[in-house]
């Protein structure tokens, strides 16, 4: 357990490094002077200098990343330009939002997507191929687009969901559920695909194989040969998938959240790019990479339970 | 020979060279969907001249009006021609997604190629840059860009690409990897060849079918991205395919029609992008396993003369009562190139308790499917279409399959070929065994795990604890194919098949599985071994069955079998073999090749490479005879051992 | 093949050849493949490399063809020094040593045709014009017994034992003297081994060939070859003339394969199941490792200084060994 940890961190480090000074590199690069911004037109050029200064904007540009990034570590992100309000604030309260979106999407994709898959690896016929068929297709669908389906037909023409808005847990859990259900479908329908495909074609992969074959001559039920044995053995690959899946529906929230209009921190990030607002970006940009990489460990300790040449 | 003949016999015949176009075509959905991306670039590339309307054309008036003879599909909220504007807007995704593919596949696949065919420090970088750029979710790197450049999506796709480049550089090494460890390119670098004609000849065409798809999933997706850039309001602000789903968001409740154009748009040509790859993948891959390059009207006669010959009247002779198992008349059949083409026919023998009967013969003699027909294991749309297995009671042959699963592994084992994939890799090898044993006895898992342990000893492990604990990765493959031995005692079976046990393994090895065999012979288990070598024949059985395409051709008590073999077969087989042979003297072999089931004569099957052979032996089908008063039998008109001469007389 | 090697200069000439791979990354184990291996072949001799799975014998294949790099020693052919030699030396040395090898499926590329695998080397080594081109493959294909017809099409269409025909028409098209078989009938059916092997002798007397003939199978070997080189764990542990190798093997390892190997006799099976019983230490010696000789673990003739001190191979009248116990050993056997 403490290799994966230590790879991770290897791994986790140069990412989350990597991705923020992207994106202070690029941010760097947008013209217009920040200090101006805050103190509007016209304001004279020696106010802007100083606010500037206090800013710490005239220093170069590695010290005014490290001094960003130890900032960061300490929790400070500096505050938003257009709002004023500290960056840190707005990243945590719209975090949860985005968690139960993504959450609740890859519950849906896992769940259904595996449940396709057997079952249309077990019986072939039409249903695999509907199964094949529905990948095809599953990729081919916009997840904003079919939001707004979902939207128009549950929402508007059928006031079953509502067609906007988020209610905190807290607040009611019932109408937190029911507005998050027309979201995570939108998000979570287009992931089943890929998941279905991989589970397909991994258990379909394994049911080729010689040890199946021995585990029925030697009277195995067939049930325990393809629950307890071939699903075992399909798991790694599929939760390989399921790793990439995350990383789609991290950026799918970024639309799906502008859809149904939630504040989470999809809905942050469009926002602070339209509108240049450069500590939110670098605030966005560095909360999603973390989030990411702490998903991704996730998935690779469930892959190490389920392959067991890894841990040996 | 003329020139021209002479040239022709080294290239291609005609028929072959088909071009790659032409074999694309022969698929309906990769045409269709060709012919629908080429017709979509063209409208699109066009429509400044095609277009109806001015896109950016305003009709307040016509505003939000569905499909209608003035605007085939519609106006928008500022009544613009949804048509012209989706003819227009298509320009911005197709330009957008040309500049991701052109950044991605420039990058991508050279540098895939050099890391997968150099190795060393590059080839780390990149699978390094792969594995952290896989974590960075694009959308949020783009927004980031698109802070910068303001509705400058150009840079945006650009960016979009270069991200995805490290991933297909790491498909690319892989398939390239895999294609520099073939033999055939061993066997060219063996040669001197330059690794510039090696990567034309042998890596580009095997690795351009993974960079057609790789780069057709990636269009796709920057389809979706581009679209969604535009739906965010952050690309260009000309009519987009995106654009146009953020317009129909904003009028969702009003005119819910304009999802349609748009969405359709999106979804079919991404659809006949998907569509179109497969099409291209299975084509390339088609030559890699092409198809076999018979001309079909031989196969066609083939089939008309078998259908036309005399069908032998087979005597079913009756089960010997007294045997543990007793075949008679056993005949399979498989699907071949689809049609059901029997692969073993008319095989009959017996086994007695605790006796070792070896089935012997070569690479599609049918021995295997003869053991796997005992269980009712044929592989799919195989059945058995005549004969009977007598077995404890009753016939298998005619079972049904809750019978056959009672029984499998508790009345009859199985030991297979390779130790180690016989094994399940999750589990360990004492699992694997005490849940044989759970499912034969229904005892508690304590229990099954110490009969686990005591089967490992049986078996003669070492540190049966250790190998218990061990995964099947772990054990070497003399221990694995003790394990796999282990498994099949654990139902305490009258009968175990063992098919080709020790032909994975070194011979020393070989040499005390056999041994370990022999004693559990002792204890009253009978053997059905199937194996090719004859020393491992000579060395297990007591009996044994020789099998040539299909048929049991012999059948003796084996001594007798291998000094004086009555079938000409037999005499040739074992006179090729090594043992025997003088340095520096040509070996007696059988010329010719074991005829596929397809291409069984009427008549004996051995009639093309006998050196015995006579026109009766071609008219119909031999039955098989008992030789005098001995306890064997040969499929023969003339046998050896009647005549009392050698097989090459 | 008589009695005695084939007298002529040395072909291939590998001293003290030592290959070890080593996984990439820093903690990457090392394998000693081979180590401190001697063997020659001489013009016109064909030597039969023995040897199980992990003794090295494939690798050593691989050197002579310069597809695994050499870590130490020397390999040499006909007096040339090859052992680092690189892609353009290849090249001039494909016309005199050739390969065929194991897997009768892998060995050519499927989307290509036969015609266009056996010219390959003729294009883009030689360089030769179309119409020998030509000349060569049909005339490579007739040696081997195939039609001429056989170019035009693709290796799928062809069984296991044609196939190989074809790998040894590629090896003869570029008109080599010597060729490295490495267990070139080991997949193949017993009759269509017989096939290849008289096809293998047949061209070694007429187009003067020399074998470098790797296989786990004593039988074989000893029909093919003058002498016969025994390999375990990488080491060279008996060499000498064939039939007194195969037939009365000095070192205990080579008498436990030849123990251990089943011959078609029932009759005679029974009696060497008693002796190989013998020819193995009846319980192998688990976790200890052995300094000195690596297969003390399993000999039952092991002694101390067995698992101390390395055994050199040392000349007995006419055969190599490498074994402390050499005297003792022979001594019982007389």
């Amino acid at each position: 357990m403490h290799r994966i940890l230590f790879r991770w961190l290897l791994g986790a480090i140069p990412v989350v490094f990597g991705v923020s000074a992207l994106t202070f590199v690029l941010t760097s690069l947008v013209p217009g002077d920040p200090g101006r911004t805050i103190l509007g037109a016209n304001a004279g050029p020696a106010q802007v200098a100083a606010i500037d200064k206090q800013l710490g904007l005239d220093q170069p540009l590695p010290v005014r990343y490290w001094d960003w990034l130890t900032d960061a570590l300490h929790g400070n992100l500096g505050d938003s330009i257009t709002s004023g309000v500290p960056v840190s604030d707005q990243l945590t309260s719209r975090l949860g939002v985005t968690l139960s979106l993504i959450g609740g999407a890859i519950l849906v994709a896992a769940v259904a997507g595996v449940a396709l898959g057997v079952l249309s690896a077990l019986k072939g016929g039409w249903l695999g191929r509907a199964v094949d068929g529905i990948a095809l297709v599953g990729l081919a669908v916009p997840n904003f687009w079919f939001g707004l389906v979902l939207m128009t037909a549950f929402a508007v023409q059928l006031p079953l969901f509502p067609a906007t808005g988020y209610v905190p847990f807290a607040e009611s859990p019932v109408q937190w559920f029911e507005s998050l259900v027309l979201p995570v479908l939108t998000l979570g329908v287009p992931a089943t695909a890929p998941v279905a495909k991989q589970t397909r074609d991994g258990v379909l992969n394994q049911l080729d194989r010689e040890y199946v074959r021995v585990l029925r001559a030697r009277g195995i039920p067939e049930r325990s040969v393809l629950f307890r044995h071939v699903l075992r053995n399909a798991a790694a690959p599929i939760v390989t998938v399921l790793g990439v899946v995350v990383v789609t529906l991290f950026g799918g929230t970024v639309l799906a959240e502008t859809l149904f209009v939630m504040p989470g921190l999809g809905g942050l990030a469009v926002t602070a790019a339209s509108t240049q607002d450069i500590p939110m970006v670098q605030g966005v940009a560095l909360v999603f990479t973390v989030t990411v990489m702490l998903i991704n460990l996730l998935i690779e300790v469930v892959y190490t339970m389920v392959n067991p040449k890894v841990r040996t | 020979m003329t020139s021209a003949a002479v040239k022709n016999t080294v290239r291609r015949p005609a028929s072959q060279r088909h071009g790659f176009a032409a074999r694309l075509a022969r698929k309906p959905a990769a045409a269709v969907s060709a012919g629908y991306l080429l017709l979509v670039l063209l409208v699109t590339l066009l429509a400044d001249w095609i277009a109806p309307y001015d896109p950016d054309a305003q009709d307040l008036t016509a505003a939000l009006s569905g499909p209608s003879g003035h605007h085939w599909l519609g106006t928008g909220e500022l009544g613009r021609d949804v048509l012209s504007r989706l003819m227009h807007g298509g320009q911005v995704t197709l330009l957008g997604v040309a500049i991701t593919l052109a950044v991605y596949l420039t990058l991508g696949v050279p540098a895939g190629m050099v890391a997968g065919y150099r190795g060393g420090w590059f080839d780390r970088l990149v699978l390094k840059s792969a594995d952290l750029i896989s974590a960075v979710p694009v959308i949020i790197v783009l927004l980031v860009v698109l802070s910068v450049f303001t509705s400058n999506e150009s840079a945006a796709m650009a960016a979009n690409g270069l991200l995805g480049a490290p991933l297909l550089a790491r498909v690319v090494r892989s398939a390239t990897l895999g294609v520099k460890e073939e033999l055939y390119v061993r066997a060219a670098v063996a040669n001197g060849i330059s690794d510039r004609v090696i990567i034309r000849r042998h890596v580009l065409p095997r690795v351009s079918g993974v960079i057609l798809v790789q780069a057709s999933v990636y269009g796709a997706y920057a389809v979706l991205l581009e679209t969604g850039l535009g739906f965010l309001g952050l690309g260009t602000t000309q009519a987009s395919w995106g654009s146009m789903i953020a317009e129909a968001s904003k009028n969702v409740g009003t005119d819910p029609w304009l999802l349609v154009p748009s969405g359709f748009m999106i979804i079919s040509f991404i659809l006949a992008l998907g569509l179109l790859s497969d099409g291209l993948r299975d084509t390339l891959a088609e030559r890699y396993a092409p198809p076999a390059d018979k001309p079909p009207s031989r196969r066609r006669a083939a089939r008309e003369a078998l259908a036309k010959a005399p069908k032998a009247v087979i005597p079913l002779a009756e089960p010997d009562k007294d045997a543990l198992l007793s075949v008679r008349g056993l005949t399979v059949a498989l699907p071949i190139d689809g049609t059901p083409t029997e692969v073993i026919r008319d095989v009959s023998f017996d086994l007695r308790a605790g006796e070792v009967l070896g089935i012997v013969g070569e690479t599609g003699c049918g021995k295997t499917v003869t053991a796997t027909s005992l269980l009712g294991m044929l592989p799919a749309g195989g059945e058995i279409t005549a004969g009977t297995i007598h077995f404890e009671g009753s016939d298998l042959a005619k079972a049904e399959s809750d019978a056959l699963r009672r029984v499998r592994g508790r009345r009859i084992g199985w030991i297979s070929q390779d130790p180690i994939s016989s094994l399940d890799p999750s589990f360990t090898a004492g699992a694997q065994v005490a849940e044989a044993v759970r499912v034969h006895t229904g005892c508690t898992r304590k229990a099954a795990r110490q009969r686990a342990l005591e089967l490992f000893e049986l078996v003669r492990l070492p540190d049966p604890a250790r190998v218990a604990a061990s995964y099947p990765h772990q054990l070497s493959g003399g221990m694995a194919q003790r394990v796999g031995i282990a498994a099949a005692l654990s139902g305490n079976p009258a009968l175990v098949i063992a098919d080709e046990p020790t032909t994975a393994l070194d011979v020393t090895v070989q040499a005390e599985i056999l041994d370990l065999l022999r004693d559990l012979q002792k204890t009253g288990t009978a053997v059905i071994l199937i194996t090719h070598d004859w020393g491992v024949l000579a060395d297990l059985c007591d009996r044994a069955v020789v099998m040539y395409a299909g048929e049991v051709v012999e059948e003796a008590e084996v001594t007798a079998l291998v000094t004086a073999p009555a079938h000409p077969y037999t005499a040739g087989l074992l006179s090729s073999d090594p043992h025997h042979a003088v340095p520096g003297e040509p070996l007696p072999a059988v010329e010719g090749a074991v005829p596929p089931p397809t291409q069984w004569p009427v008549g004996c099957h051995f009639q093309n490479r006998c050196p015995r052979v006579t026109d009766a032996c071609r008219e119909k089908p031999v039955v098989i005879s008992q030789l005098t008063a001995l306890e064997r039998s040969a499929r023969c008109i003339r046998p050896v051992e009647l005549i009392g001469e050698t097989a090459h007389d | 093949m008589t009695d005695q090697p084939a007298a002529g200069t040395a072909l291939l000439n590998l001293r003290d050849l030592d290959v070890t791979y080593r996984r990439a990354g820093r903690r990457g184990a090392a394998v000693h493949a081979v180590r401190g291996v001697d063997l020659t072949v001489h013009r016109g001799e064909t030597v039969g490399l023995v040897g199980e799975s992990g003794s090295g014998k494939s690798s050593i294949g691989s050197a002579a063809l310069g597809l695994v790099t050499v870590t130490g020693g020397r390999v040499e052919f006909d007096g040339a020094d090859i052992t680092r030699s690189s892609r353009a030396d290849r090249r001039l040395l494909a016309r005199r040593m050739q390969v065929v090898f194991q897997d009768p499926y892998g060995s050519m590329n499927p989307a290509h045709t036969v015609g266009d695998t056996l010219a390959e080397a003729l294009r883009h080594n030689l360089g030769l014009p179309a119409d020998q081109i030509q000349e060569r493959v049909l005339r490579a294909l007739d040696d081997v017994g195939l039609p001429p017809g056989a170019a035009r099409r693709y290796p799928a269409a062809f069984s296991g034992g044609q196939r190989q025909r074809i790998a040894i028409a590629r090896a003869l098209v570029m008109e080599p003297d010597f060729i490295v078989c490495d267990e070139a009938v080991s997949a193949l059916d017993l009759s269509v081994q017989a096939q290849v092997l008289n096809l293998l002798a047949q061209l070694k007397r007429t187009r003067g060939l020399s074998y470098l003939f790797i296989s786990h199978d004593l039988s074989v070997v000893r029909y093919l070859s003058d002498t016969i080189v025994v390999l375990y764990a990488g080491r060279v542990v008996e060499r000498g003339p064939a039939a007194q190798v195969a037939d009365h093997p000095a070192h205990p390892y080579t008498r436990a394969l030849l123990a251990a190997a089943p011959v078609p006799d029932p009759v005679a099976q029974r009696q060497r199941q008693t002796e190989r019983r013998h020819a193995l230490a009846a319980v192998p010696a688990a976790g200890r490792v052995s300094q000195g000789c690596a297969f003390a673990p399993r000999c039952p003739f092991a002694q101390e200084t067995c698992w101390t001190t390395r055994p050199e191979p040392t000349d007995h009248d006419g055969v190599t060994v490498a074994c402390h116990r050499y005297d003792q050993i022979t001594a019982e056997a007389a």
